[in-house]
């Protein structure tokens, strides 16, 4: 008995602490946030408010979502990556690049944080009727099924879509030159997070005014920070997004695999578009585009 | 390891955190560029394939920072006691020898291959990695445990397995580290004697392109004295001691990295002979240099690394009670790597390498400290070796099967080629639960001192010797559910050519030597063993239970001849059948509590039979703003637990791995 002295502390801690405990009660929605801080708390508030039921909310590292969650939703990559319950379907936000990086196994649905194709074109266009060709800086591979629907959306609006390589921030430049030699009359920065760094947005601010070609970025900051204008989805906006596919995944319904926000918020900065070379109309503006002046 | 086991701390819930928050006046654009730059490292994890502990080709345990400060753990060394299949134990030279899978080291610790940031380090002379608590432990990020065969990847030295000690990095841009202190008592129980125990800083900083961890710790680690009576019948009290300072700088721009680690150890030595007048009780001194330069080139899925490697390591070991005359072991390690891998396909992955070493010895010689002269060389002076491989290893995934295949071959100087092969299995049932089957060899080639030792004519060398060889065949099962998570192992494994000293008759090089100690080849020993973990994870409740159970044959028993008189010896014979390692942690508000102990079966010396032992410790701590307090009492029982003396093999039957109880206070800042 002796030498089991020192482990029977160790064992009515560990048991007492186990009979207290009470798991708390399962629901049928979860939601994972990869950070306390960022865009995914805005997120995750817009998510609970527009769905109106309870729903247990985990900041990572913590526990995962038990197998009783019928829907999970992950806001961020880190949310995203998470091995969660093959019978629970994923609703994945605010992971830009982890389309088809997904490692769930059951259903899933991914929200882009990429407007619409046509949403985006024809918004640029407001801002540049005269837009023929557009270049588009991503990371090719992973922009592949968006580059082709921003094609075809593109036909319908006489718009030409161009997408220089580019697959880390080093590479930008080269892409930069190779659209220029492409005559593209705009750039538009997709939010690629292995393009992305404020060294590759100064390299293409620079580019765009140096050259009188406007360049759109895909959040209001950068629109502030110089892009001409920015076509942007709020975390906001994801979190409304996110509860309407709850809805239906708990109705039984079947998801696609991507979804495109449909609603966007536009930025001008009248500033920046003139030192691009681009005089934005008042009149192509609405009452809801907020004006960097 | 590679960066896919970064997964494993994630899974585990010890993954990295975003640590930046939108301060007032900051404007839109940096939060993106934040929100980016985190989610960029998510890309590039899911990029790399990630395997988690489910679908990972090996069985890999990793101690996390989570882990690490949980527990409390004061040093590596600590921390790898509670992984099932690992010993930790002292030997009458070293401390903290880390063991795997029974695999006791007679006179150096060259069976297991020890890493620091995926570097290779070992003693150019000995192949011995003495020394893991050579990074302090805040310094630590993870810790990365293979156990079984795993020269495929590493090559020599990974023989019963691997250990990765994987630095801290600063996870989000901008600058973080931490500050730790601690005192210790001295001599245990009240008597008032206490030191410095710890202090360490670690400055980690990231930037857009770059990062760097700059670190320094210094650890005395003490055990209360005991009463030690040699050959001669002197008492006296004895001190076992363990004390290291180190520096580390691990370097990151665009491409390139450095790494750099400087350590020095002192840790108490019971004597040559076992006597007063041969060094018992004082120190024997390392002093290690290990230096490393890599270049990665990465474009669409492919990845080619180049890891060039100078690693230096000298020991001495006191001979007379002065400390005057002093054993040294110097020598250095260059090794060049290069390493390709690549997705070719939807499914196939291939990984391809290189790697060239050459091993230097400088000195193995009785040296006097007073007059700088070396007084006998051993043989040992000038003698060098060079050995090159080549691995490859193919993957095939197809849910919810993965294959990996892979095999190396090795030549060397001085035994010549070797191959070593291994296959894992991987069945998926779902994403919670797995089976593994993994069956492998590994090698390790004869040390320059089992080579070419000459003292006196007395203890020699021998440039015959075969490599160390291990095969085995483990099966695994892996579920996780709710909060738990286990893992149970079968493994079969036989140890081939195991290099020990015999005494007797002897040739080497046309000289025949009467009643000499070599260095020779033993038969096979097959090892049958069972290896469990079971954890539970709750966000403010942690345990775990690990055992481990072995049983090894006496292929390589011997007749030893002591002063108690004759015996048997083996190499199983002194490793206890199981080992339990248990633990539990809980917070209350910035309160937490941890306990945790370590059971071994009973084991038996040369002459006598050690019954079941046990060492249990806990901790109290608060956290105050970015401080953490803790007060820790190791050893709480005070009792003795000691470990069979299996290298001398006379007089001192057991070895101390506590004397006595060990009060320790210390502190812990973020910033």
């Amino acid at each position: 008995m002796t030498r089991y002295r020192a482990a029977a502390p160790l064992a009515l801690l560990l048991f007492a602490r186990l009979a207290a405990a009470s798991p708390p009660a399962a629901t049928e929605i979860e939601a994972v946030l990869s950070s306390a801080s960022g865009p995914y708390p805005a997120a995750s508030d817009s998510f609970v408010k527009t769905l109106a039921r309870e729903v247990t909310t985990v900041r990572l590292p913590g526990r995962l979502p038990a197998a009783s969650a019928r829907v999970i939703v992950a806001f961020g990559g880190e949310a995203a990556l998470q091995a969660y319950p093959k019978s629970s379907t994923l609703i994945a936000c605010l992971s830009p690049g982890l389309a088809g990086r997904l490692l769930h196994s059951g259903p899933f649905v991914f929200i882009a944080m990429k407007p619409a194709p046509m949403r985006l074109l024809s918004e640029l266009h407001r801002v540049q009727p005269g837009l023929k060709r557009l270049a588009v800086l991503s990371h090719t591979r992973d922009m592949a099924s968006y580059l082709a629907d921003l094609k075809r959306a593109g036909a319908s609006l006489g718009i030409e879509i161009i997408a220089p390589a580019a697959r880390s921030p080093d590479e930008v430049p080269d892409a930069l030159r190779a659209l220029l030699a492409a005559k593209a009359d705009a750039v538009w920065l997709a939010p690629d997070p292995s393009l992305v760094t404020f060294e590759s947005f100064q390299t293409i601010k620079q580019f765009a005014w140096d050259n009188d070609v406007p360049f759109y970025a895909p959040t209001r900051g950068l629109a502030a920070a110089g892009a001409a204008a920015a076509v942007s989805v709020s975390p906001e906006e994801v979190g409304r997004l996110a509860a309407e596919l709850a809805r239906r995944a708990l109705a039984g319904e079947t998801l696609p695999a991507i979804v495109y926000p449909a609603r966007t918020e536009l930025t001008v900065n009248l500033q920046s578009a003139q030192k691009a070379g681009l005089r934005i109309s008042p009149e192509a503006l609405g009452k809801d585009d907020e004006v960097i002046k | 390891m590679n960066a896919r086991i970064l997964v494993l701390g994630i899974f585990l819930g010890g993954g990295f955190t975003p640590a930046y928050s939108l301060a007032a006046g900051e404007d839109d654009s940096a939060e993106f560029f934040r929100f980016m730059a985190n989610e960029a490292k998510v890309i590039t994890v899911a990029s790399v394939k990630p395997e988690t502990v489910f679908n990972s080709v090996s069985n890999i345990t990793v101690i996390d920072r989570a882990t690490i400060e949980r527990y409390d753990f004061a040093s590596v060394s600590d921390a790898l006691r509670i992984v099932p299949g690992v010993l930790v134990v002292n030997s009458f030279g070293i401390h903290n020898i880390v063991t795997f899978r029974g695999g006791l080291q007679p006179h150096y610790a060259n069976k297991i291959l020890v890493m620091l940031d995926n570097v290779p380090q070992y003693e150019a002379n000995t192949g011995a990695a003495t020394d893991v608590d050579r990074v302090g432990i805040d310094s630590i990020e993870r810790i990365e445990v293979l156990r079984g065969p795993a020269s495929v990847i590493y090559g020599s030295n990974a023989l019963t397995g691997a250990v990765n000690i994987v630095l801290r990095k600063a996870e989000a841009l901008g600058r973080e580290g931490t500050v730790a202190g601690g005192i210790g008592s001295k001599y245990g129980k009240f008597q008032g004697d206490a030191q410095a125990s710890r202090a360490e800083g670690v400055y980690l900083a990231r930037g857009k392109d770059w990062s760097y961890h700059l670190s320094a710790a210094m650890r005395n680690q003490a055990s209360p004295a005991y009463r030690f009576s040699d050959e001669s019948n002197t008492v006296s009290d004895i001190t076992e001691h363990y004390n290291a300072r180190s520096f580390n700088f691990n370097g990151e721009y665009k491409r390139h990295a450095l790494l750099l680690n400087l350590a020095n150890t002192e840790q108490s030595f019971l004597g040559a002979g076992l006597t007063r007048a041969t060094g018992l009780g004082f120190d024997e001194v390392d002093d290690l240099a290990l230096a490393s330069y890599g270049y990665t080139y990465a474009h669409d899925g492919k990845k080619l690394k180049y890891t060039a490697v100078y690693d230096k390591q000298r020991r001495h070991v006191p001979f007379s009670a002065d400390q005057s005359a002093l054993v040294v072991y110097d020598g250095y390690r260059v090794q060049n790597n290069l390493n390709y891998s690549a997705d070719f396909a939807q499914d196939w992955d291939l990984e391809l390498g290189g790697s060239h070493e050459y091993r230097k010895s400088l000195h193995v010689a009785n040296y006097n400290r007073l007059t700088g002269m070396i007084v006998d060389e051993q043989g040992m002076a000038g003698w060098a070796v060079w050995e090159g491989s080549a691995f490859g290893q193919l993957g095939f995934t197809k849910d919810p099967w993965k294959a990996v295949v892979g095999s190396r071959y090795t030549f060397n100087g001085s035994f010549g080629s070797n191959i070593s092969s291994r296959g894992s299995l991987i069945y998926a049932f779902d994403d919670r639960r797995s089976a593994k089957l993994v069956a492998g060899q590994a090698y390790r080639a004869p040390s320059l001192v089992e080579n070419y030792l000459n003292i006196s004519n007395i203890v020699l060398g021998n440039p015959s010797l075969q490599p160390e060889r291990n095969r085995s065949v483990e099966l695994s099962y892996l579920q996780s559910a709710g909060s738990f998570f286990g893992q149970v192992t079968g493994y079969y494994a036989e140890y081939l050519n195991n290099i020990y000293r015999a005494i007797g008759h002897f040739t080497r090089d046309g000289v025949n030597y009467s009643g000499a100690n070599f260095y020779t080849n033993a038969g096979k020993i097959t090892v049958k063993g069972l290896e469990t973990e079971l954890k539970y994870e709750r966000p403010r409740t942690h345990a775990y239970v690990n055992v481990g159970y072995i049983v090894g044959s006496h292929g390589d028993s011997h007749a030893i001849t002591t002063p108690a008189g004759p015996a048997q010896s083996y190499l199983f014979k002194y490793v206890p059948l199981y080992t339990i390692a248990e633990g539990v942690s809980q917070e209350i508000g910035p309160f937490f509590a941890t306990a945790s102990a370590n059971h071994f079966a009973g084991m038996e010396t040369v002459h006598t039979r050690l019954a079941e032992q046990y060492a249990a410790h806990v901790s109290l701590g608060c956290r105050i703003g970015a401080a953490r307090h803790v007060f820790a009492v190791r050893n709480v029982t005070d009792r003795s637990v000691v470990f069979p003396e299996y290298v001398r093999e006379r007089v001192v039957e057991s070895i101390p791995l506590y004397t006595g109880r060990v009060f320790e206070y210390t502190f812990r800042y973020q910033f």
